[in-house]
């Protein structure tokens, strides 16, 4: 994160953008000789350091300058001197006691001073500001690829603009139990519609507030850990016409810019708030204590389980349902809910929630969240039967006791149930509904058919059977015009070989060409195992 | 659960304060996210009277006080002190009181916690005046005294925090202390410090300022925020009776031929610049407009980079070194503080004449020690920065010297009062050295100003 005055911003059509440094050329140059200034200053001191950066951000001084404000960070300084400078200063001046006017005066105190100190006067001299910003050496600087820095200027932008924000929402597709524990964490407040989370302060319900945006800032990394995520942010601008607000936005296809590849990393810039942001816009504290406590939000990279238990869910195999972890976040009157897991096939969504150990009152309170979602889900509860609890109390049918093991075919069973329900429910459907198919299509096929009516591939081959499509043949997943079917049947004449009769079938895109040769009336003769000599036969 | 009727309950959340219950409260607004009523906690007393008064049973869970020892001093109050603690009290204790600096305010503060024996907050602008504070009230309560702010955490009955600190703690603290105390009160309106006073549940509230008034208007706010104005007494009325009479002596330095050169070259950038681009500085509307525009324009930046090297040599002149060596040579036996606009001046001056100097990168230990030994005499000259603006405890200075100014008369009025403590037969001298043929002299003027009034 960097200071407010190195921000550089665009605005247009009411929308904030911060300007993001490409990672072109010109700017790879531009951090790399910035990293080389800082290099070639181990053992400098931060005057000279500052001052060579002074030359250097004539460039582009907000880039040069922002860059250097987190490689500062990366710099490890030390004071040169052979005697604490504050004890070699209370020397000194006791020593001058008065007033010291004259230059032959001031060279008698520092020599009884460093006699005194038993040190050099000169030594004395160099130790009496040593402890000074510009006199500070650099002892150590972790260096950084001119790439990783520029993507960590990027995200330290965003940052930068979200500090600013006085209210902000996001949407992600996972990773819901890090995002929320920083919300908490960072003490903001959530609301939750249609899955997207809006995020502000106790204070926002009665002003707009910037209070919360180094919340925000700190928030993102956690953020920006999953895989499809987006947000908006309110910022608020103070324009010459006012206080104005822009709509700030930001998504996963934005990951280049940051690099995300190094999430943890990122995660560290979180820097103690003190540093980062001015309460008032007058007055700041003094810097000292400012190297304390950073304290660094955690940003969880892997994938960790809770218990043994739901990572041996997570790699089972349900037959062709997915499993997702953490898969959403539901409303429940004013709490979140994260179910551990969904399975999921072809439009069918069941939630599962593992209880493992638990306490009556974690329950009770489990319970009250799935029964008063704001929404009715399927949901799965596998509760652990040697804790003893009665499933009555669940207002849902799926409730499976398990003892140590997940109970994989139980579970099986109750998907098998959803997907028979789904089936019955599509084909009743699916005999209400016209099939109609555009006229100047050849072929067709079903899985596409099914997707589009959204229903299963095996209801709608079941109605399909059921009523023949009128000027269609049903060959494996695909209906064929009869059209089709005379052409391929003319270019047929004469063709002997299997193989070229399944380039024909091919050509036109007809995958099931066993049924296609029935449906043509020909047989296979087999003469070996060669497949080139394989023929067919009429009849 | 929900649908239950509830007695009416009050608890503190984060800086505000949670109304569960079917009763719509004063200033409270419904917020869906924890389907309760919700209000600032700024809001905290006039609630709770409304509901007594109405006799409306609730439970109160709003304050979760620090536990405290009896708070009680002995202090004796001179007689306009006890008039503004009195007129205070009357106020519901709530408001602000204007003194002059050196005139004692701290004094009203101490009282009114003896007076309370609740555990208290007092903010304060810097870690000075923190400091100062806490072994005021460490000396008078005979107690340890928590300090929030400059790297230390640490909360007791008694504690003093910076403006930042309470600013930054104020979702934790805020239902911890029955009375809270905002020292320098004209900082509190701006945008962010406003939260401590509306994040804070404390009944009592006392604001303590020199200068009441802001430029800004923004003063009207304390109104809401502490209560407003209930007690002032002026410079003038103070001044011979319970103050030290002052003298000012101005006194304009020419700039060297080499710093004039380079103060007209870089002059000579900044105003081409503006004329080029039909810009007019009349305002601090229009220097920020430039500013802004030197994010994108190298030649915008290039010319304020001018500006600010000729401030700096206006400022920082060795000619006016050379004018504060004369000064210092006529006050050999005088306590003497130097103030100055930069750090940089101030580190030079201390190098040379090897004088302790404060800015606001001195370490906590460090600038306690330094004042100290001033008061005790081991030191007898102390060079600050602006850190010290606001007034802070120097009891036995008497001479001031300003090397460069903000031109602000509100900095001005508090550097003087730091001279201005009440000894007998002390004639204080406050010295001004600015540079001559320089803009800098328009800003002394503004600083006389302040002094007529």
């Amino acid at each position: 994160m960097l200071t407010s005055d190195l921000l550089v911003s665009r605005i247009y059509k009411g929308r904030i953008e911060p300007v993001y440094a490409s990672l072109n050329e010109e700017t790879l140059d531009i951090a790399s000789s910035v990293i080389d200034i800082f290099k070639r200053h181990i053992c400098k001191t931060y005057g000279e350091l500052a001052q060579e950066l002074e030359g250097f951000e004539d460039i582009n001084y907000r880039l040069v300058r922002g860059m250097s404000q987190i490689l500062e960070k990366r710099c490890v300084v030390e004071e040169d001197s052979a005697i604490d400078p504050i004890a070699a200063r209370m020397v000194v001046f006791e020593e001058a006691g008065g007033l010291i006017i004259s230059g032959e005066e001031r060279k008698e105190v520092l020599d009884r001073a460093a006699a005194k100190l038993s040190i050099e006067p000169d030594g004395l001299e160099k130790a009496l500001w040593a402890d000074l910003e510009e006199n500070l050496v650099i002892n150590d600087f972790r260096t950084i690829a001119p790439k990783a820095l520029i993507e960590q200027y990027n995200l330290s932008l965003a940052q930068t603009l979200l500090f600013k924000a006085t209210g902000m929402e996001i949407q992600i597709e996972d990773g819901y139990q890090p995002v929320f524990w920083a919300i908490k964490k960072l003490g903001l407040m959530y609301s939750i519609v249609d899955g997207r989370i809006y995020l502000d302060g106790p204070i926002s319900l009665f002003k707009m507030t910037e209070r919360y945006g180094t919340a925000f800032a700190k928030l993102l990394p956690s953020v920006m850990v999953s895989t499809k995520w987006n947000l908006k942010a309110s910022i608020l601008r103070k324009t010459p016409q006012g206080k104005k607000i822009y709509e700030f936005y930001l998504d996963h296809t934005r990951r280049e810019t940051f690099g995300m590849g190094r999430v943890s990393e990122i995660g560290g810039d979180n820097r103690n708030e003190e540093e980062e942001k001015d309460a008032g816009n007058e007055e700041r504290d003094s810097g000292a204590g400012r190297r304390e406590d950073r304290k660094g939000l955690e940003v969880k990279n892997k994938v960790g389980f809770d218990s043994a238990v739901e990572k041996e869910f997570y790699q089972l195999d349900f037959h062709g349902w997915k499993v997702r972890r953490e898969p959403t976040v539901l409303k429940s009157g004013k709490y979140a809910f994260i179910p551990d897991f969904s399975l999921e096939r072809k439009g069918t969504r069941i939630y599962v929630e593992i209880i493992g150990f638990w306490t009556p009152e974690y329950l009770r309170n489990k319970m009250q969240k799935i029964n008063g979602l704001d929404e009715k889900e399927p949901f799965l509860l596998l509760v652990n039967k040697s804790l003893g609890c009665s499933g009555s109390e669940f207002k849902t049918d799926n409730v499976i006791f398990f003892d140590k093991k997940i109970p994989h075919l139980a579970i099986i069973k109750i998907l098998r149930m959803y997907e028979e329900r789904q089936m019955k429910d599509d084909i009743e459907k699916l005999k209400h509904m016209e099939i109609s198919l555009d006229s100047d299509m050849g072929i067709v096929s079903l899985e596409e058919l099914a997707r589009k009516f959204s229903v299963s591939l095996g209801s709608l081959e079941e109605v399909i059977k059921e009523k023949s499509k009128e000027g269609y043949l049903l060959l494996g997943d695909q209906l064929v015009s009869k059209e089709i079917h005379e052409a391929v049947q003319k270019e047929m004449a004469g063709v002997k070989k299997h193989q070229e009769a399944i380039k024909i079938f091919e050509r036109y895109g007809i995958k099931a060409h066993a049924q296609a040769l029935e449906s043509l009336g020909y047989k296979v003769r087999w003469t070996g195992l060669d497949p080139e000599k394989v023929e067919i036969l009429r009849a | 659960m929900t649908d239950q009727i509830m007695t009416l309950k009050l608890t503190f959340d984060r800086g505000t304060i949670l109304i569960n219950g079917n009763i719509r409260v004063p200033n409270s607004t419904w917020d869906d996210r924890s389907k309760a009523f919700r209000t600032m906690a700024l809001y905290y007393k006039e609630i709770s009277d409304f509901l007594r008064t109405s006799s409306f049973d609730f439970k109160d869970h709003v304050l979760n006080l620090v536990p405290c020892t009896e708070l009680q001093s002995s202090i004796r109050l001179r007689d306009y002190q006890k008039q503004a603690l009195d007129t205070w009290t009357a106020n519901d204790k709530r408001g602000v009181i204007v003194l002059p600096t050196g005139s004692g305010k701290t004094l009203v503060g101490i009282k009114a916690i003896s007076m309370l024996n609740t555990p208290t907050l007092v903010v304060a602008p810097t870690l000075d005046l923190v400091e100062q504070w806490r072994s005021r009230l460490k000396e008078e309560f005979k107690t340890e005294v928590g300090i929030l702010g400059g790297g230390e955490r640490d909360i007791k009955a008694l504690t003093v925090s910076t403006y930042d600190s309470a600013y930054l703690h104020a979702e934790r603290l805020g239902n911890m202390f029955g009375l809270i105390i905002f020292d320098e009160v004209h900082h509190l309106p701006t945008e962010g410090y406003r939260n401590i006073a509306e994040m804070f549940a404390s009944p009592y509230r006392m604001g303590l300022t020199a200068t009441f008034e802001r430029e800004d208007g923004l003063h009207k706010e304390l109104n809401r925020l502490v209560g407003g104005k209930v007690f002032e007494k002026r410079l003038t009325e103070l001044i011979g009776e319970h103050l030290s009479p002052f003298r000012i002596q101005k006194m304009a330095v020419e700039l060297t031929e080499e710093e004039k050169e380079e103060y007209l070259e870089n002059r000579r950038i900044f105003s081409d610049y503006l004329s080029a681009n039909n810009l007019y500085m009349r305002n601090p509307n229009d220097f920020q407009k430039l500013i802004m525009r030197s994010g994108r324009d190298p030649e915008a930046r290039r010319a304020l980079l001018a500006r600010n090297k000729a401030r700096d040599i206006a400022f920082n002149s060795i000619s006016k070194v050379h004018k504060l060596s004369e000064i210092l040579r006529e006050h050999r036996d005088g306590k003497v503080f130097i103030f100055t606009e930069h750090n940089k001046l101030a580190h030079r001056i201390s190098r040379e004449f090897l004088i302790p100097s404060i800015t606001y990168k001195t370490i906590r230990r460090e600038r306690i020690d330094i004042l100290a030994r001033f008061r005790s005499g081991i030191y007898r000259a102390v060079v600050t920065s602006r850190v010290l603006d606001e007034g802070i405890d120097v009891p036995d200075a008497d001479v001031g010297i300003i090397l460069s100014g903000t031109g602000s008369e509100r900095a001005f009025i508090q550097r003087l009062g730091r001279i201005l403590r009440k000894k007998d037969g002390k004639d204080a001298v406050l010295y001004e050295i600015v540079s001559a043929d320089t803009s800098e002299v328009n800003t002394s003027r503004k600083r006389k100003k302040a002094l007529n009034q």
